[in-house]
């Protein structure tokens, strides 16, 4: 069951990291062209940088957890 | 499991760059979907006292039911503006018109008191008696003069003109100098009569509906939930956008710009506030001088409210992104513009596609891209 879940996490993690980095670019590109928009201090991307944040470091961790196993 | 069935799952797996084609696309669906909710979909929202602005504007029209704090604020003070004796006789003359406009044709002729005559406090009414009419009020496709509103509306079509020492090729803008009797001719309304966030109506409509005379766009306030939002002296919303100025309008008529961490919203309030923007920036120096630097330098389409004095304001329209007909200004511009045109204060509302004007419910500018829906407007009315 755990390793199922680990299998599955080993790949969701790198796609939502994409994502989430994607939907973060965008907000920063369309706050630097029009900083009214406030997408950078708005409630959803205080979430999606925690979200992003965990995913990063999740994806970090298992890659040098694989490189001290090779 | 076989080694050849192992190569033929293999095989069966996406390729790298169509892996990364449908993360982008993931990506592009959340975008929408938090657009949607966040921008998209109507909220409407209460006000911070509680109480809707629906049943404020009945209150306030009816003066019959107990109005909130904000108001109780405003009756104190629109009390203590009664006019003195010698000048209840003057404003006794004007009365609200009750018939409907008709079409202008003669100019104004009205006796024109000396300027020495009147002293600086006078009331509106009093001090400004040559702008409006006592009679029945008169429109044209230049401007109205009504029992306590007068318009006029200026258009300014330039080719090649310096403003801060730049160049504009073309440049079409509108200027109405405005002048109310009494502070609550000059008010703000909402799309659909709501505030939230999402709701949106056509400005033609948001003007007739409210029997606006002259109307600009607003702030945008409902476009998403940040800055401080007062309106016919009510709060709407209690928070102030970082890094973006506030203008307030106050009950005695005096307008003042405010950097975001100088607001007090009880203050405000206090010193009866009665309408509040948070969009800016501030186009003009406390001392009333231009401005020489700004952080955006980018030429727009843009929109401006303005005081000259208490009792006369300007409404200020700049099309833009229209080659050939006009280019639109950059802050720095708008402020030697608003300088020239002698305003005290200034200040920028929102503006793009959002800007346009409007002058006894027709559209007197050129909207970028024909205008859009937005969440507020900016009006004078007969009150």
């Amino acid at each position: 069951m755990m390793d199922k879940l680990l299998k599955l996490l080993d790949k969701v993690l790198p796609h939502l990291t994409i994502i989430m980095s994607i939907m973060m670019l965008v907000f920063f590109l369309i706050d630097r062209a029009n900083s009214y928009n406030t997408f950078m201090e708005n409630e959803f991307h205080k979430w999606l940088a925690l979200g992003l944040l965990v995913c990063g470091s999740a994806s970090a961790i298992k890659l040098i957890a694989r490189q001290r196993k090779d | 499991m076989t080694t050849q069935s192992r190569r033929r799952r293999r095989k069966k797996l996406w390729p790298v760059w169509a892996l990364v084609l449908a993360d982008v696309l993931a990506a592009a669906v959340a975008l929408n979907v938090f657009a949607l909710f966040d921008h998209v979909i109507p909220r409407p929202e209460a006000n911070v006292n509680g109480a809707g602005m629906g049943a404020y504007r009945t209150a306030a029209i009816n003066n019959t039911t107990p109005q909130p704090a904000i108001t109780d604020n405003l009756a104190a003070i629109a009390a203590t503006d009664t006019p003195a004796p010698e000048y209840q006789a003057l404003a006794a003359t004007e009365q609200p018109a009750t018939e409907a406009p008709t079409e202008y044709i003669a100019p104004v002729v009205t006796a024109e008191p000396a300027a020495t005559d009147i002293p600086a406090d006078a009331p509106w009414s009093v001090k400004f008696a040559d702008k409006f009419t006592s009679g029945q009020p008169y429109y044209s496709e230049d401007g109205y003069v009504g029992n306590t509103v007068s318009v006029y509306l200026s258009r300014h079509s330039e080719k090649k003109v310096t403003y801060a020492d730049k160049v504009i090729k073309n440049l079409a803008y509108y200027v109405m100098d405005i002048y109310v009797s009494n502070i609550e001719c000059l008010r703000t309304a909402f799309a659909n009569d709501t505030y939230g966030v999402g709701i949106t109506q056509r400005m033609s409509e948001m003007s007739r509906n409210n029997a606006a005379i002259a109307a600009i766009n607003g702030d945008y306030c409902g476009f998403n939930k940040e800055g401080l939002v007062i309106r016919n002296g009510v709060l709407f919303r209690n928070n102030i956008a970082k890094d973006r100025a506030v203008l307030v309008l106050f009950y005695d008529g005096t307008m003042k710009a405010y950097k975001p961490d100088e607001v007090n919203v009880d203050e405000l309030l206090s010193q009866g506030a009665w309408q509040a923007w948070n969009f800016g920036p501030s186009l003009l120096a406390p001392s009333g001088n231009a401005i020489a630097e700004f952080t955006n330098n980018s030429s727009n389409p843009r929109t401006i409210i303005g005081m000259v004095e208490p009792g006369h304001y300007m409404f200020v329209l700049i099309d833009g992104r229209q080659d050939g007909y006009s280019d639109g200004m950059s802050y720095v511009q708008m402020s030697e513009l608003c300088k020239r045109l002698g305003m005290k204060v200034a200040y920028n509302l929102d503006g793009g596609q959002t800007s346009q004007m409007f002058l006894n419910g027709e559209n007197v500018n050129q909207p970028y891209n024909g205008g859009r829906v937005t969440s507020d407007i900016v009006f004078v009315t007969e009150r």
